[in-house]
Parts: C-alpha cells; structure tokens; sequence
C-alpha cells in the first residue's frame, strides 16, 4: 500500500510517498519470524538480549515469568516493534506503551491502567512470549 | 514469396497469422493476461510470488509458438498430452520443462514439496491450546467444498470435475493441484490459475464479506484473556506423529499430503534446523516459483480453449464466497456457544488460506479495537483448515476416482 505524505520542515513543503510493507498484502506463506505459538526459540538475535532491560526481566529462560499486577504482558507471542513510553512516563488507561508484530501484521498493546512506567523488561527487535511481561506500571 | 521467408524467420508471427482466428485471439488474450498478471503482481494486488513467474510463463508460452517438423505447430515448453512412452523419451530429450513436468508436476510432487515447507513453517501449538475452537471453525468454514460439489454437477460438469472444482472452497493453493491432478485430466491447468487467481484476492476481498456479516460492536469484541498453555515441542511432535499417521490410515488417497505437511512440522518440531531450513527456504520457494512457472506455460491458447473455464470462473469465487460465510457462522455458532465470549470473525480464518485469513480476521477486530488480540485463535483455526482441506480433498478423491 502505498501513501502519499505532504511533509513540510521549516517552510518548505515536501510531498512524500511511503510504501507500508508491514501490513501490505496477505503474504503467501505465513512468516517464519514469528509462527510460533509459544514458548519462544531460545536464540534470538544478540542485539536483541544485549538491551537496556532490567536484570530481573532478561532472562525469560522457561516460559513466561509470572506477571505481577502492574505488569503488562504481551497478548501474543511475536517482535516488538518499538516500546512507545519511556520510563517515568505518566500514561492514562487507554494509552499505547508497545507495538508488536506477528505474523507481519502490527498489534498495539495499550496500558490498561493508569499510572507511571516504572521498569521497560524489553526492547525494540526483541521476540517475546504470550505472556511476557513488556513493561511495568505503577 | 519474400513475405513467405520472412514470416519463416519470425515464426511466432507465421503460427499466429496461420491459427485460425479463435486460437489466434486466444493466444493473443493470453500473452495480454499473462502481462497483465505481471503488473498486478508486482503492484501488490495479486500474490507476486505466484503471479510473476506464472505470468510472463502465459506470456512467453503463447508467443513462442513454432512449426514442428510434421507442420504441427507446438512450443519447446512442455507437451501436456505425451502418452505413449517413446514419445515422452523424445519429449523429454526436446521441451526443456517437460522434465519437471512429467517428474514433478504431473504426479503432484511440487503441490507435495510446497507441503513440506508450509509444514515446516507451522506452528501446531496454535492448534492444540484451542483443537475443539479451531475444528469447528475449520469444518464450518468448508460449506463452500461441500455446497459447490452439487452446484458445479448441476452447471454440466462431470462428478470428477465438480469435485476438483469444490477443492477450491477449501483455498489452498497446493491442495487444490494435488486434487485436479488426480480428479481432472482436461481441467487442472484452469482450475488451480483460477484458484490461485481468487486467493490472492481473499486478502482484499473478505473485510467486506465480515463487515456485512457481522456488527461493528461484535467486531471489535475482545476476547478474555485466558491462560496460555505451554505446548512443548515433544507433545507437538507426539501429536503430529499420531495425527498423520492416523490420517494416513484413514485417507491412504491424500496420504501424500499428510506426510508432506506433517514431516515439515516433525522437522520443525524435532529441532533439526538443516532440514527445517531447507523445507522453509529453498525447497519452499523453489517449488512455488515452479508450480507458477508451469501453471503459466500450461496455459496454452490450443489447450486451455474450453467452454467449461468459464462456468470455473463463476464456481471458484462462489466457492470461496461460501466457504468464508461458513467460517463466518461457525464463528457465531462459538459466539453463542462460549455465551458471547467468542468473536465471530475468527471464523474467517478457518478459510485456510495461511496465513492470509489470520490476518484478514485479526486486521478487521483491531480496525474497531486497535488493542484486541485475536491472532493466536485466527492462526489456530487456519491450521485447522489446512487439515480439514486435506481430509476432504482424500473424501473425494477415494469416492469419486
């Protein structure tokens, strides 16, 4: 699908076409990154356990940890895309915290509660679990 | 006499001005339809993997038609209706796909290896946290297999053509070859290009069919969550084992199928990441570039001229139509079951179509509830339905053959 952006930076107007490759299309096959049920592969990409996350939550070695209240989890197994809150964030109940992909199709995850995002267990490019606690919210 | 030399230098010109007029338009429509097939398969409108290959096969295969020795005309492609032995030997020795043809394609085997890489692609977990969900979806979401049979008997067909043509509600591309092959000698080459042709528009096609079916309120429904079982990969292979082993028992007709598509999962399954590789990469793809490629030159103007590709055209997006409307009503059949915790559009994904459906059904529910999560449960009841196709595929094989 493409899309076509009228972008202006400091006066002067750009037009932009954007191509969504994310959710264009059906695919033929399903996507061999993300067809997994759970629990995850074990290996993923480096980058992605070097991250900035909490030494409580990087080790997501067998299954899913228990989450505790404050905690939202990821409603399916897949990537994330991008944490779209930063530590200390106030956020309302129905603000958007994570983007997740599976099967290359885009899923928001949503606070659920209000409060502040006291710890961020994952980043971007990381594969998590259903389950998998994202961030926490206190 | 110096025009006559000329057209024997550009001999695609000569046969086509030496066809008689309706082989000569066909032929002409088909190097049209195969273009046309590229530019739509590049823009993203139809399956690009299937749809370019295939394509510029059309294309090629009804402009590079020659005279053969004895003044037939021909291609050096592929010769479909070799019979006798000796011929085929020379056949072989001449048309450069007709090895691939008559080794890979004719007894099924590139619908097979196509199975193995969609097996090894699957995860059955999906399945087994949710079998009873996931089979009622599936099996509703066969009413248009079963409802076309008898329509396509009552349009003129013959028994085995109607139920080639039924494989089609079933939306599973290698599937439906496998079947035609065995059920359909004249009419596998136009049944599978129009299955093929309509799958790729199930992704734009169906939201529409939902939002008739089903309201915006019930749409965005959220599921509860409920506790993710842990499905180990032991009791995955257990299961898949078990599974295609009884199957085998059952439906010996599509037993090929079944070991494809289960021994990719097994492979998956098994952690054997050589072969899972080779199944979901090269061997995957290799046979889909084939089984396009060859649907493309079997798309001949002499051979495909045939009254019945017509009604084809009807029956398919009939059948497909069906079918997402069954899956749809088991979807509410769950709904009320499960005392409205189930979301209805689910359904739509038992249409296996992997993964098309899956996304299809979770696109629609995040369109009204951007944070609802239906995917596992879409994904579970589209793995179904490979199976449930499958298990058709063999009831009508071993009725009707």
């Amino acid at each position: 699908m493409q899309r076509r952006f009228k972008i202006s930076v400091e006066g002067h107007e750009y037009d932009v076409v954007v191509e969504e490759i994310a959710d264009e299309g059906g695919g033929l096959y399903p996507d061999r990154e993300t067809m997994r049920a759970a629990p995850a592969q074990p290996s993923r990409p480096a980058a992605a356990s070097a991250a900035v996350a909490p030494p409580a939550a990087s080790a997501p070695a067998a299954g899913p940890p228990a989450a505790g209240p404050g905690d939202v989890v990821s409603p399916l197994a897949g990537i994330v895309l991008s944490i779209d809150v930063e530590v200390g964030a106030l956020v309302d109940e129905d603000a958007k915290v994570a983007t997740l992909e599976a099967m290359k199709t885009k899923t928001m995850v949503k606070a659920g509660r209000a409060g502040k995002v006291s710890a961020i267990a994952v980043s971007a490019g990381q594969g998590v679990e259903a389950g998998q606690t994202l961030l926490t919210i206190s | 006499m110096e025009n006559v030399e000329f057209l024997n230098i550009f001999q695609g010109l000569a046969t086509l001005a030496a066809s008689e007029p309706k082989v000569m338009a066909m032929r002409i429509f088909l190097i049209a339809l195969g273009l046309l097939l590229i530019y739509l398969g590049r823009k993203g409108v139809l399956e690009g993997l299937l749809m370019i290959p295939m394509g510029l096969g059309m294309a090629t295969v009804n402009a590079g038609v020659l005279f053969l020795e004895d003044g037939r005309q021909g291609t050096l492609f592929l010769d479909p209706l070799v019979e006798d032995t000796e011929t085929l030997i020379t056949t072989l020795q001449i048309d450069w796909l007709q090895p691939v043809y008559t080794f890979a394609f004719s007894n099924g085997l590139i619908a097979c290896m196509v199975f193995m890489g969609i097996g090894a692609l699957l995860d059955v977990g999906y399945v087994m946290a949710r079998p009873f969900q996931s089979m009622v979806i599936a099996l509703f979401a066969e009413l248009g297999t079963v409802a076309i049979f008898p329509l396509a008997y009552a349009f003129g067909l013959s028994l085995a053509d109607s139920a080639a043509v039924a494989t089609i509600g079933g939306a599973d591309g290698p599937m439906i070859l496998f079947t035609s092959l065995i059920l359909s000698d004249d009419l596998f080459v136009p049944i599978t290009v129009v299955a093929y042709l309509y799958l790729g528009l199930t992704y734009g096609g169906y939201p529409y069919l939902i939002k008739l079916m089903v309201p915006r309120h019930i749409r965005g429904m959220k599921m509860p969550v409920e506790p993710v079982r842990e499905v180990s990969s032991g009791e995955k292979l257990l299961f898949c084992v078990v599974a295609c082993t009884l199957l085998c028992l059952l439906f010996p007709v599509a037993a090929p199928l079944f070991l494809s598509l289960f021994v990719g999962v097994v492979v998956r399954e098994s952690g054997i990441r050589h072969y899972a590789d080779l199944f979901s990469g090269p061997l995957l793809y290799g046979a889909t570039f084939f089984l396009g490629l060859l649907l493309g030159v079997l798309c001949e103007a002499n051979t495909i001229l045939n009254p019945d590709v017509l009604i084809l055209l009807v029956l398919g997006i009939l059948a497909l139509t069906i079918s997402g409307i069954g899956g749809i009503l088991g979807g509410y059949v769950l709904y009320f079951a499960s005392g409205k915790k189930y979301n209805p559009v689910i359904g739509i994904a038992g249409v296996s179509c992997l993964p098309t459906t899956a996304k299809v059904a979770q696109k629609c529910v995040a369109e009204v509830t951007p944070d609802a999560v239906i995917l596992p449960h879409a994904l579970g009841a589209s793995i179904s339905g490979v199976i449930t196709s499958a298990i058709f595929a063999g009831i009508f094989i071993a009725a009707i053959q």
